[in-house]
């Protein structure tokens, strides 16, 4: 159960521990803003500059040829900017609708095979087949190389997420809400969709946070299904980008090979251009959900 | 309350319902489903017996994975006239599967696994070969070879063939380039000019040393020499000091083995370099010489500049490079930098020179005779390769007026890479010896190709590879050591006697002397078998 601490910080505890804390808190929050500026001012740096210079929180010219490029070869970059938001916009909503879904009948005291529906999906949190079945199961079974299906199936189910929401549902829908549904003569439908899910929407924000986040920063299934240029991922032609320059460094280092290649490892402010831009509308995600975050979410002890 | 039993059936129907459409909803370009593989023994066995007239009547569609710069903008145009000319060639066409360096390795790793169709796969050496055969990914090929390949036969230096053979059988074909392997150093032409140097006036590394001095007084901005430690860059790349010019070749890298442990090809011993090599610790001090002094950058331990890059921005005036023929040409239009370089040892072949590009034939082959007649139009047929190497004429290229077998770019278009065709895969494909040349390359330079590949010498430790398992948990140990210790070692930036001790004991301490034991024991048994 949540034991939510009613103390507020700005008026109790001594002052020292008072400035340990907002000190810990204000050094932590620049470990975490300062990269991102970093990652700003490279790419605005002119490539020159960096070999010569190194990394600067203020570049000495702005430089924003990197952008210019990207925005010349934008035909590139809006393909994939559509590909993502494709992928996260129908992933997210039904991977929140499966996982309530599921969720649901769990929780339903009456529902006979809540034992092995539980059961299923442990066991699935605990084994899986490996990268070769998944890769098999879905470039020889279903057909699905390059095809965005491909790209969101893989993130429609997540056991974890339904215990969540399993647990979320035991603590805060009362048990005689249903019941009076069904006096009402509500169909099992609409109890589910118009008194269920409405009173749960810190869950599913969360849920749905989160699978967004995952839907928008994975490359690895497009690494894999993908090879049709126009069906690349933003995330996808980053990862490319910045994988590209290591490889050379390091895979073909001292195979002799490297003074064969001849690299087009994309510059070190182009890429960093390239991180800028594909943060961007993840930022904007977070503030939307926030309000939505409470203090209730825990999975609480499993019962079957 | 009435159990509602249904519910876990109308969820199942619905999460059917969901997949469904969404499985529907995916735009299949008609990529068919990989078909079954033939077994290897039909596969190998299957074919006309003997008749010269292979048997082309059935259409097949070839799977044929590269790695290189892809995507390419232009490659749809590329290979539909590559297929249109296959298509007369051998009624076939390919399915061109260019895949980018970075995700190259995984995706092969996934298609041999997976039983995908597999017809033509760029199998070099260093990319987990010997694995993938072992694991059975590729064909053998002696019995195509003789049959299909009489092309290859004809035109591959027979000393390549070693390179693609794993226990006497053959499973991949070398491509045809240079076969030896020796590196240079390269500098700006117009400061070479400036100050009248002589490139031909220098035999070895020491030679150098007035030129590093002229630059080090004249050009404060720019280092003599720019090495960066935690890359590969080293000075060792021009292995010519005195003292290893007088040992003439002695010393050997060993296939497989931690980069500490060399063969002394007098006694055939294994030796440690950094404890019992002569020449390589007069090197290490040389570069500690040359430290002080000032010729070397002063961050070469730390930098993550490499010498490329520093040389792009003009923070020095050297790069280290390749000496095969024209190499400095080569680079030259890479960097658009005009170069020249000096003369690098005579070539040495190695395991891994032979076998650094390499083509192979893949398990799951739909039609492994059509793929190795493929192969052989790769290594005889100009128009074939010109074409994979370089483009569509007109398109990505046009001839030089007069002058049949160059090329130069059209009009307008400033660099290779806005052709939509640059995948820099030149040296991947069949027979580079037959390709077209640049303007401004060398009329004769295929002829200088072959001078350099008989000039080069076979390594006595050529086709030995250490095998790591017995001594697996020294040997990442020790390459973490060597790792860590290569910068300060390589680039002189510390006392040499100091650093070059303290390396000294934790490669003892670490398991050096049982590595080297292991691969003392697996040479010996090597040579008892070679006659």
């Amino acid at each position: 159960m949540t034991t939510a601490s009613r103390s507020n910080p700005y008026t109790k505890g001594s002052t020292t521990a008072q400035i340990i804390l907002n000190v810990f808190f204000i050094a932590f929050s620049l470990a975490c803003i300062l990269p991102i500026v970093l990652i700003v001012a490279i790419s605005l740096t002119n490539e020159k500059a960096l070999t010569l210079q190194g990394y600067k929180f203020w570049p000495d010219h702005i430089d924003a040829s990197a952008y210019q490029y990207l925005f010349k070869h934008s035909e590139t970059l809006v393909k994939a900017y559509g590909v993502s938001l494709t992928v996260t916009l129908i992933g997210t909503v039904l991977a929140v609708l499966l996982i309530a879904l599921y969720a649901y009948p769990l929780y339903r005291k009456d529902f006979p095979f809540k034992k092995t529906f539980n059961f299923y999906l442990l066991i699935t949190m605990l084994f899986s087949g490996g990268l070769v079945p998944f890769y098999l199961l879905y470039v020889n079974y279903l057909d699905l190389k390059d095809s965005l299906v491909a790209l969101i199936l893989p993130g429609l189910s997540n056991a974890f997420y339904i215990f969540i929401t399993r647990t979320f549902f035991q603590q805060t829908i009362p048990e005689e809400m249903i019941e009076s549904g069904k006096l009402d003569g509500a169909s099992e439908w609409r109890i589910f969709f118009q008194l269920v899910l409405p009173i749960s929407l810190p869950v599913l924000a969360t849920i749905g946070l989160f699978t967004t986040l995952m839907y928008w920063n994975d490359w690895f299934n497009s690494m894999l299904f993908i090879n049709d240029t126009n069906k690349f991922s933003l995330q996808y032609v980053m990862i490319q980008m910045i994988r590209q320059a290591e490889f050379f460094k390091t895979q073909l280092a001292g195979t002799g090979v490297a003074l064969m290649v001849q690299e087009s490892v994309p510059t070190e402010s182009l890429r960093m251009a390239m991180v800028v831009l594909s943060i961007g509308p993840i930022l904007f995600i977070y503030p939307f959900f926030q309000k939505y975050f409470t203090k209730g979410l825990t999975i609480g002890a499993i019962k079957g | 309350m009435r159990t509602t039993r249904s519910s876990g059936a109308v969820l199942a129907a619905l999460t059917a319902v969901i997949l469904g459409i969404t499985g529907c909803g995916g735009g299949n370009s008609g990529a068919s489903a990989p078909s079954k593989a033939e077994s290897t023994a039909a596969a190998t066995t299957a074919g006309t017996e003997g008749s010269t007239n292979p048997d082309t009547s059935t259409f097949r569609k070839l799977k044929v994975y590269t790695v290189g710069n892809f995507p390419q903008n232009d490659t749809k145009a590329v290979v539909d006239e590559i297929n249109k000319y296959l298509k007369e060639k051998i009624n076939a066409e390919i399915d061109f599967q260019g895949l980018p360096w970075s995700s190259w390795a995984e995706k092969m790793a996934l298609a041999y696994q997976s039983g995908e169709q597999v017809d033509l796969t760029f199998a070099p050496n260093w990319a987990d070969f010997a694995n993938n055969v072992a694991k059975g990914a590729f064909l053998p090929l002696d019995e195509l070879l003789d049959k299909y390949g009489q092309g290859i036969k004809e035109t591959l230096d027979p000393r390549f063939f070693d390179g693609g053979k794993v226990d006497g059988k053959i499973y991949a074909i070398p491509t045809n380039k240079e076969i030896g392997e020796s590196h240079t150093i390269m500098f700006r032409k117009d400061l070479v000019d400036k100050y009248g140097f002589d490139v031909n006036s220098i035999e070895t590394l020491e030679d150098l040393e007035p030129w590093l001095q002229t630059i080090k007084e004249k050009e404060p901005a720019i280092a003599p020499i720019w090495l960066s430690g935690s890359g590969s860059d080293t000075l060792g790349y021009f292995d010519k000091t005195r003292e290893s010019m007088k040992e003439n070749f002695r010393y050997e890298l060993v296939a497989g083995a931690p980069a500490g442990i060399v063969l002394d090809t007098k006694t055939d011993k294994m030796v440690i370099s950094s404890m019992e090599s002569d020449t390589a610790i007069y090197r290490m001090k040389l570069y500690g010489d040359w430290f002080a002094k000032g010729y070397i950058n002063k961050d070469a331990a730390t930098t993550k500049t490499s010498t490329e890059d520093a040389f792009k921005a003009g923070k020095t005036w050297m790069k280290f490079g390749s000496d095969k023929p024209d190499s400095d040409k080569e680079d030259s239009i890479a960097t658009g930098i005009e170069l020249v370089k000096l003369k690098g040892n005579e070539p040495e072949i190695s395991t891994a020179s032979v076998s650094n590009s390499m083509m192979a034939i893949g398990r799951t082959s739909i039609d492994p005779e059509r793929t190795m007649m493929l192969l052989n139009l790769l290594h005889t047929d100009p128009v074939l390769v010109n074409l994979i190497d370089f483009g569509v004429e007109g398109r990505q290229y046009v001839k030089v007026e007069g002058k049949d077998n160059f090329i130069k770019l059209p009009d307008g278009i400033a660099t290779r890479a806005d052709t939509g065709w640059a995948p820099g895969i030149e040296w991947m494909f069949g027979n580079q010896t037959i390709t077209y040349l640049w303007e401004g390359e060398s009329a004769d330079k295929w002829e200088k190709f072959k001078a350099y590949n008989e000039s080069a010498h076979k390594v006595k430790s050529f086709g030995f590879n250490f095998n790591t398992d017995a001594v697996k948990t020294q040997v990442s140990v020790v390459s973490n050591i060597i790792k860590e210790f290569r910068p300060l070692l390589e680039t002189g930036s510390l006392g040499v006697d100091k650093v070059l001790t303290e390396y000294n004991n934790k490669l003892k301490a670490n398991g050096i002397e049982e590595i080297r034991a292991e691969v003392q024991k697996q040479y010996d048994a090597w040579k008892a078998k070679q006659s």
